[in-house]
């Protein structure tokens, strides 16, 4: 009798603990099995928080330029200015969908890239001499796409007299040195975060080795996979290729980077790039470390007969192939080269089945937090 | 030869002691009462039943809607309450109906948060609302000593036995095929992302463990109910079921189940065992009560042609699935409510597209506008809940003023690792379908 309810009770105290405890024991179990905590410090130390400095750096130097250009509104200060936009644009491309952790927290992509810009909203704003672009409600005059519509929304000799008219020059100032410091905050505010000498999130990132919904491994794969439907799919293509509006016609306006207009693809490609070298776990020096296809190697997973790896290598490639074939600038050739959009659509849901229904099915992450016995 | 009148009175009528079905009553009610407040504290209430903008109702029960924000949080603290009379065995009755109603009502809600052991539960607080179970060791006894007594009919305890047996015996027979005893699938899947685990996690990786693990849980779901109804092999049989469910619990998210089975597989033991058990528990609360009477509630004949009905239905009702074609795992036409629990890995992703058909625009919904991260990825893999999203998609379109919105879809399923491959037919319009029994034909082949 004791010895039955004792044996219960060891039972129900042994299944009640948590597991994590546990396991934080570091030394690997197998010679083949990757430990998912080492590939989470790969990310974050050779991806995430090298690629956040970069960006960091660039939006600080985004900033330098912009209180130059403020002291001397010449051509060649805009000239500088630009590049610097355009220099952060694309190191944002390489972080902006790591929104999990400290970028969450703030909603950085919320922050720093919702486009198109609400025009007549920032054009009220300049004219009223209003910097206040703080709210969920001003998302679309602020971040890099303002900068965008500020910098490219006329030939350079309107731009440049529209900052130095009279009446409206210094608010129009005011509003690119607003936007521009929130963008470098924003980047600072988030490196710090992830930094060992600042909030080290990295750390929490690390250690966080369960494959439940806290577990840092779901989190990089849901979040990968909702950039990739919303932001890199829809985002930079279907949207302006008119896949989501009753209408069907091509939305030209809402291309990224629309007033600059020539480097929407380029982005793209750069973004495409970085999730698919974050796959890789290829560093921003372009070493092949751990990633996220030498552990689905280690767990076998499969894909028809093939390793799943292997379908998801090729796919990212014919992804990269359907996107490289339309020609440039994007929003000119919405409507003329439409059939070659939808192509690279088409590849790139084919890609994200592969991530959203493949990858979670084969590592046994959970997409909520929710009891399920398997059905 | 056989007796019949001897086996019914062993079975039904023969007087046992209560204890076995008041220790029960305790445990049922408060792993209850824990299994409520975890989803309480969870969040849960708010995730399931309030954010959702839409629900997918059940066959039959499309009737049953959620309450208004504050009425489920009402509707929780009934069944919690309940609990606790059930618990202390006041008002019995009616706090075992009013657990039944107000859980069944909360399950039928929403078929996403379908789990068999919610089934389960729901079928216990069924049986529970017939049982004599508060008539010792209760604040009804203690009030009323014409319901007390010491001794029961055998009936109540059998049922419950039978109930639980019914499960395993069930899910032993769900295991019995070919992924899961020649490919030894899901679990190939499921156990080497567990490598790193310590202690025996080393194991998972390798194919054979995985084998051991599909051909122990099946032959143990087959035999188990009959090892805990054999004495000699009880003691041997319980230590397989603790072993059994902490491992589960340990590596797969399936909530309360393992302690609902480890505790309520507690009535096979003997009834000396559940009256020393009973007897702790009478002197830790000082229950001294003079037992006048001895009512040990009577079976009546509809009480029995009810429940032989009851049981019935759950011999007959799992195996409806042979009325449809291809693998049930792929179609899930009769998936639920036949004790499959943990058989296969399955993941999907559903794009829905809409035209109005008098101005032939065409555009691609946005799934999470509609549903929740945890509703989209249970609808992307049944066919039933592809349905009825792509139906609240039309009639959404249709406020917004389409005239005749067809819906579409592309949806890729993976099944125990196939890879993912097409689901439904793109070509059907999905919003002219509705959710029912008849044969889903538009369901491609698993090929």
């Amino acid at each position: 009798m004791k010895y039955f309810l004792g044996v219960l009770l060891v039972a129900l105290s042994w299944s009640c603990k948590k597991d994590e405890p546990e396991e934080k024991d570091k030394t690997p179990t197998t010679s083949t099995a990757i430990n998912v905590e080492d590939v989470l410090k790969n990310w974050s130390s050779s991806i995430i928080i090298p690629g956040y400095e970069k960006y960091n750096a660039d939006a600080a130097d985004l900033q330098s330029a912009v209180t130059a250009f403020r002291q001397n509104v010449t051509q060649e200060n805009l000239d500088v200015l630009r590049s610097k936009w355009k220099a952060a644009y694309l190191s944002w491309q390489s972080i902006g969908m790591f929104e999990f952790g400290p970028a969450a927290e703030i909603t950085l992509r919320g922050e720093t890239n919702i486009y198109p810009t609400d025009v007549e909203q920032l054009e009220k704003l300049v004219a009223d001499g209003s910097t206040n672009i703080d709210g969920a409600n001003k998302l679309d005059v602020k971040g890099l796409p303002a900068l965008d519509y500020l910098l490219y929304n006329d030939s350079d000799s309107a731009i440049l007299a529209q900052f130095t008219n009279v009446n409206s020059g210094s608010n129009r100032l005011n509003f690119l040195i607003e936007v521009t410091s929130q963008i470098a905050e924003n980047a600072a505010m988030v490196n710090t975060r992830w930094s060992a000498n600042g909030g080290n999130y990295g750390n929490q990132f690390n250690s966080a080795v369960g494959t439940d919904v806290g577990g840092s491994l779901g989190l990089v794969i849901n979040t990968l996979n909702q950039h990739l439907e919303r932001h890199l799919r829809d985002g930079k293509l279907g949207i302006p290729n008119g896949n989501r509006n009753f209408s069907g016609n091509a939305l030209p306006g809402h291309v990224e980077a629309t007033h600059k207009g020539d480097i929407s693809i380029e982005l793209a490609e750069k973004n495409l790039h970085a999730v698919e070298s974050f796959y890789l776990g290829k560093s921003v020096d372009g070493e092949d470390r751990l990633g996220l296809d030498d552990y689905l190697e280690s767990i076998g997973a499969k894909y028809n007969d093939g390793s799943l790896n292997d379908a998801i290598k090729s796919q990212f490639a014919a992804c990269k192939e359907k996107l490289a074939t339309i020609p440039k600038p994007l929003k000119e050739n919405l409507v003329s080269n439409k059939s070659k959009i939808d192509d690279a659509v088409k590849e790139l849901q084919k890609l994200i089945v592969l991530t959203k229904t493949d990858i979670p099915s084969a590592t046994g992450i959970l997409i909520t937090y929710q009891d399920n016995d398997g059905d | 030869m056989l007796n019949f009148n001897t086996l019914k009175k062993n079975l039904i009528t023969k007087e046992v002691d209560i204890a076995p079905l008041v220790i029960f009553r305790i445990l049922f009610s408060v792993l209850m009462l824990g299994s409520l407040l975890r989803f309480w504290l969870n969040g849960w209430i708010y995730d399931f039943y309030i954010m959702p903008k839409m629900h997918f109702k059940y066959f039959g029960f499309e009737w049953v809607e959620p309450l208004r924000v504050s009425g489920m949080y009402i509707l929780f603290g009934v069944a919690i309450a309940a609990t606790i009379f059930m618990m202390v065995g006041l008002f019995y009755r009616i706090a075992s109906v009013v657990f039944f109603l107000s859980f069944t009502y909360i399950e039928l809600i929403d078929k996403t948060t379908y789990l068999n052991h919610y089934y389960f539960i729901s079928l216990m607080a069924l049986l529970m609302i017939f049982l004599p179970a508060h008539r010792f060791f209760s604040f009804d006894a203690k009030r009323n000593s014409n319901i007390q007594s010491r001794k029961i009919q055998a009936w109540s305890i059998n049922v419950l036995k039978l109930q639980l047996g019914l499960v395993y015996f069930y899910a032993g027979i769900a295991k019995l095929n070919y992924d899961w005893l020649v490919n030894a699938q899901p679990l190939k899947m499921w156990l080497p992302v567990h490598a790193a685990k310590p202690v025996i996690g080393f194991l998972f990786k390798y194919t054979w463990i995985a084998y051991v693990f599909s051909w122990f849980g099946a032959l143990y779901d087959l035999l188990i109910p009959f090892l805990l109804l054999s004495k000699k092999f009880r003691p041997f049989a319980y230590a397989a079921v603790i072993a059994f469910h902490a491992l589960t619990y340990w590596l797969f998210p399936i909530g309360m189940f393992p302690f609902i089975m480890i505790c309520s597989t507690l009535i096979f033991f003997s009834e000396d065992f559940h009256k020393k058990l009973l007897f702790k528990l009478e002197q830790l609360f000082n229950w001294n009560p003079q037992i006048l009477n001895s009512n040990p509630a009577i079976v009546s004949q509809p009480l029995l042609s009810v429940l032989a009905l009851f049981f019935i239905f759950q011999v007959v009702f799992p195996f409806r699935y042979l009325a449809y074609e291809g693998p049930l795992f792929w179609h899930e036409q009769g998936y639920r409510f036949g004790w499959r629990v943990m058989l296969m890995e399955k993941a999907g992703s559903a794009f829905f597209y809409a035209t109005d058909k008098a101005t032939k625009q065409k555009v691609e919904i946005r799934n999470c506008d509609y549903l929740t991260a945890g509703q989209e990825k249970m609808m992307a893999t049944q066919p039933d809940m592809i349905v009825q999203f792509a139906n609240y998609i039309a009639e959404d379109l249709k406020t917004k003023g389409w005239e005749n919105p067809e819906v579409t879809s592309e949806v890729y399923v993976t099944l125990n690792g196939s890879g993912s491959r097409p689901f439904i037919d793109p070509t059907i319009n999905l919003a002219e379908l509705e959710d029912s029994w008849q044969e889903k034909t538009w369901i491609l082949p698993f090929k």
